[in-house]
């Protein structure tokens, strides 16, 4: 069974990764659904109990990759979506304000429920796709995006590392649990990548872009390659228990 | 022999002003006593009505206040319900003035209310603010943490405002019987329980409102002597009376004590202007025409009725900043650039 991983930005370094592993698995193929920008929105839609891509660029390259524009329920999907947790981190808002578990003296304190409704809106649009693509009878899996770098920007601009790792942590946990309800298995980034306090470890970090504009968000091809090797290794997983199935 | 009604105004005759023109067409309805200019830092608060106000001076790309504004992250549909993006600050309702002097007396820490919190099947209700929280808060430190951040934010309005805009509400209100202390809401209603040993009814009189407006006037100039001051009276009638009188008997006292009362402050202060919202919504002559079916609330045609009347008379500052273009965050550019890059898409 042919297996397409695809998602946002964080597809980039799975891809480099896994052109850098020996030997080549023949039937995985990588390729980029568009930024994460895009998971703010409604970017599929069900049609005669398929699951049709609808934002256009995400139509557009699955399009080129599979033929089609809809996630074909004949092959294996891994979705690198629904982890990018710095759309909820960057917010200019953190360089003053602090969830409220963890807020210093003299900061905002964002209340609970109110981040929770946050963080339950940012992952809207994935979750409903998964779950339709759950209702389709897709074979799939999701693919976490990497731990957040601690150059981050808004690190540098005010907000504290503990505001960033929390608000991460919580809305992984967040996404997490609704693939469990939803019985969609999920893959971890690996414990190696992850220092001490819960950031990536500087060695992964993905350079800057070629045009000196600056990256502290995506990880390297060291990062993809790990990653990879997970994203394989659950494969055989599934390969192994799947003939077993059939054999016994 | 001459007297003064000779030789005034159109605006001045009933028949001319009123009878004779459309209700949508009252000329010089309001005259403005002072100028509200692109430089002038506005605050606004009050009852519902209020809101609208707000949100039009944003969107006409005036200098509005919010010192406790939504994360940009927060999508529009949920801000509303924790109370972001309705006034300059995140303090809900405000019908009375009291409730307003008060807040200020909280905020600068001169008064210390009976209550500060309100326990209802685990969750946490501040009394002074019971639905600026959907379901309340997770923990009274929850509660506290917000309750002093909202109230030191509270306090840096009386210092940036250079205009304080008020939209008087009612006169009925419940307060704490041991200090006086004002409540938005009836406990019960949104949230606590009613209790009439602690909790009393009152219904602010003409000169309540008048000394408690002359209290809040004082209050702000103390901090910042040029402030100037913005008074409107919603046009919503009361939903409930508890005055024991009709509805609209009680409706008609509460909106009349106000008016007089706002009418007289306008009079008194050179910086103090009323705008006639009332009276373009709830008047005789507009026939109800701007009410929805309920006869209570202001349809939308109503509220740009009103806002519009408002605005003309102060141009917007800056054209082109209504709908301003959101730019792209630059690290959705390098999330662009990650996938140009590898994929060459």
């Amino acid at each position: 069974m042919k297996t397409w991983l695809t998602g946002n930005s964080h597809t980039a370094a799975l891809y480099r990764g896994l052109a850098q592993m020996s030997p080549q698995p023949d039937d995985v193929s990588v390729y980029p659904l568009g930024s994460g920008a895009y998971e703010l929105a409604q970017f599929h839609e069900m049609r005669d109990g398929q699951v049709v891509f609808t934002a256009s660029k995400f139509a557009e390259h699955t399009e080129k990759e599979t033929g089609q524009t809809l996630v074909n329920p004949e092959d294996r999907w891994g979705f690198v979506l629904g982890t990018q947790t710095s759309r909820l981190f960057r917010d200019p808002m953190w360089r003053t304000a602090d969830p409220v578990e963890i807020c210093q003296p003299g900061r905002r304190p964002v209340p609970s429920d109110m981040l929770a409704g946050i963080i339950a809106a940012d992952q809207k649009w994935v979750l409903t796709f998964l779950a339709d693509c759950k209702a389709a009878g897709v074979p799939m899996f999701v693919v976490a995006c990497p731990p957040p770098r601690s150059d981050h920007v808004v690190i540098e601009d005010g907000a504290r590392p503990e505001t960033v790792l929390f608000i991460d942590r919580l809305a992984r946990k967040t996404f997490t649990d609704a693939l469990a309800k939803l019985d969609i298995p999920f893959i971890a980034p690996p414990a190696e990548v992850i220092d001490d306090a819960g950031f990536l470890k500087p060695e992964y970090f993905a350079p800057d872009k070629s045009n000196g504009r600056r990256d502290g968000h995506h990880a390297n091809d060291d990062y993809g390659q790990l990653m990879m090797a997970e994203v394989l290794s659950f494969l055989e997983g599934v390969k192994a228990r799947t003939s077993k199935a059939a054999t016994g | 022999m001459s007297h003064p009604y000779q030789d005034l105004p159109a605006s001045a005759y009933w028949r001319s002003a009123v009878s004779n023109v459309s209700p949508l067409e009252l000329a010089d309805i309001y005259q403005p006593k002072f100028r509200i200019g692109p430089r002038m830092q506005i605050a606004a608060a009050g009852s519902c009505f209020a809101q609208h106000i707000s949100r039009e001076f944003k969107q006409r790309g005036f200098r509005f206040l919010d010192v406790e504004p939504a994360p940009a992250i927060m999508p529009a549909e949920q801000r509303a319900a924790f109370g972001l993006g309705l006034y300059s600050g995140r303090f809900g309702n405000i019908y009375s003035v009291r409730q307003l002097v008060q807040m200020f007396e909280r905020a600068q820490g001169t008064r210390k209310p009976p209550e500060t919190c309100w326990e209802q099947d685990g969750r946490f209700y501040d009394p002074f603010r019971p639905a600026i929280q959907p379901n309340g808060f997770a923990s009274r430190e929850e509660l506290d943490q917000d309750v002093a951040w909202h109230l030191s934010q509270v306090l840096t309005l009386l210092e940036k405002a250079d205009l304080f805009v008020f939209t008087f509400g009612l006169t009925e209100g419940w307060a704490f019987k041991e200090d006086g202390t004002v409540l938005p809401t009836c406990p019960g209603t949104v949230a606590g329980t009613f209790d009439p040993d602690k909790y009393e009814f009152v219904n602010f009189t003409h000169r309540d409102i008048v000394n408690d407006t002359r209290t809040f006037i004082q209050m702000a100039r103390a901090v910042n002597p040029r402030m100037r001051f913005l008074f409107t009276i919603s046009p919503v009638p009361l939903t409930a009376t508890a005055s024991g009188k009709h509805v609209l008997v009680a409706s008609s006292y509460s909106k009349s004590v106000l008016r007089a009362a706002v009418g007289m402050l306008a009079d008194e202060f050179a910086g103090v202007d009323y705008f006639p919202s009332y009276e373009l919504v709830a008047s005789h002559p507009m026939r109800a025409m701007f009410f929805d079916p309920n006869l209570r609330t202001v349809s939308p045609v109503g509220v740009g009725h009103v806002m519009n009347t408002f605005f003309s008379a102060h141009p917007q500052p800056r054209k082109g900043r209504k709908g301003k273009t959101k730019e792209a965050d630059p690290e959705d550019l390098v999330c662009e650039e990650a996938i140009l890059e590898t994929f060459g898409k």
